[in-house]
């Protein structure tokens, strides 16, 4: 055998060696991160309603949101839904859901955090680009919502729900 | 609920016999006085909430605001940055939660104005000299029941979504918390008094 495979042999040895060492029952563990690793597949359900003080009642297609019976949302007697719609949250990559009254929704998530939660910047801008709402960021987890209200749409106010989903 | 605070209650509600409320206002206490005063302004600007215009569409931040600024800062403008983050307004929505024992809506009311979106680190760096107006604010508004025991900061941030920063830039709002039983969800009530399309 040559000097250089003898060599090359020990050197793979030695690599065993140690690698049963590091894996020995005696030997601590690697720790576990504190938490799960953050899920990158998160969205925002934005619900579009409308809050007017004609009669109607609260839409039932707007599902069971007991906000709505309390001040100041109790103030309308009618909620209708006006849309729907779920928008992809993802670093560095903004969406936008025009709204009803000609406004853009903007959204881009800003961090993902563990236990599925996630910080997220919304912001609205006009038709001509100007922007209305410069900046709201807020930190919730997978099901919690927050509610952007007060914009005028046809006669009524919009109201828009916005969630995050996962 | 302690048996004092619910008779307080009706008393302040006026739902108690023309006797015992007779009764009830001899043996008040300076503590009760507070109490009642405090809730007296709770309950207006809770109304100023509830309560809707004659139009169509009801201008809920113009009204509170409007609340505000009489009843809390007649000299100077109300705050015109604000920064969430270090503001305690997960506190004061804990602290209003008692009010739906009684049929009131949990709400904390603050408003920002002007902060130019291109110049958010300069107004986070001002906000110093905001916060004795968002403290004058939220005095007004907190209630003089503590809260519950059993509520503690853990419970309070599993409950709802946090509003860690907000920019109205040149339009006008309210923030406040609507609570229910089993959550609190943040509410950003835009004016549209001053802002069109």
């Amino acid at each position: 055998m040559k000097r250089r495979t003898v060599a090359l042999l020990v050197a793979i040895s030695l690599a065993s060696v140690v690698a049963r060492a590091e894996n020995a029952p005696g030997k601590a563990p690697q720790k576990e991160p504190a938490h799960a690793a953050p899920n990158l597949n998160f969205g925002v359900e934005v619900v579009v309603l409308q809050a007017t003080n004609r009669e109607g009642g609260i839409d039932p297609r707007i599902g069971h949101m007991p906000e709505l019976g309390k001040p100041p949302f109790s103030a309308f007697k009618t909620y209708t839904l006006l849309e729907r719609v779920r928008l992809p949250l993802a670093l560095g990559a903004p969406r936008t859901f025009v709204l009803p009254n000609g406004r853009s929704l903007r959204t881009i998530l800003i961090d993902a955090l563990p236990n599925d939660t996630v910080r997220f910047s919304a912001s609205i801008d006009r038709p001509d680009g100007k922007v209305f709402l410069p900046l709201l960021e807020v930190k919730a987890k997978v099901g919690q919502s927050f509610v952007v209200a007060g914009q005028r749409h046809d006669g009524g106010t919009l109201v828009l729900v916005i969630r995050v989903v996962s | 609920m302690p048996p004092r605070d619910r008779i307080l209650m009706e008393y302040f509600d006026g739902e108690l016999s023309s006797g015992a409320t007779d009764d009830v206002r001899r043996l008040l206490e300076p503590g009760d006085e507070r109490l009642l005063a405090e809730w007296t302004q709770i309950g207006d600007v809770v109304r100023a909430i509830a309560e809707p215009g004659d139009g169509e569409s009801c201008d809920v931040a113009g009204r509170l605001m409007e609340k505000i600024h009489a009843e809390v800062a007649p000299d100077r403008p109300v705050t015109h940055a604000l920064y969430l983050g270090r503001f305690p307004w997960r506190r004061i929505a804990r602290a209003f939660a008692p009010l739906a024992a009684f049929g009131a809506a949990a709400a904390v009311a603050l408003t920002a104005l002007s902060m130019r979106p291109d110049s958010a680190p300069a107004n986070r760096a001002g906000r110093a000299s905001s916060e004795p107006d968002i403290a004058r604010v939220a005095s007004v508004l907190r209630p003089a029941s503590p809260p519950s025991a059993s509520a503690n900061d853990d419970e309070l941030s599993q409950s709802g979504a946090a509003i860690e920063q907000l920019d109205l830039g040149a339009a006008e709002g309210v923030l406040f918390v609507v609570a229910t039983d089993h959550d609190e969800m943040p509410v950003v009530w835009l004016s549209e008094g001053s802002a069109s399309l």
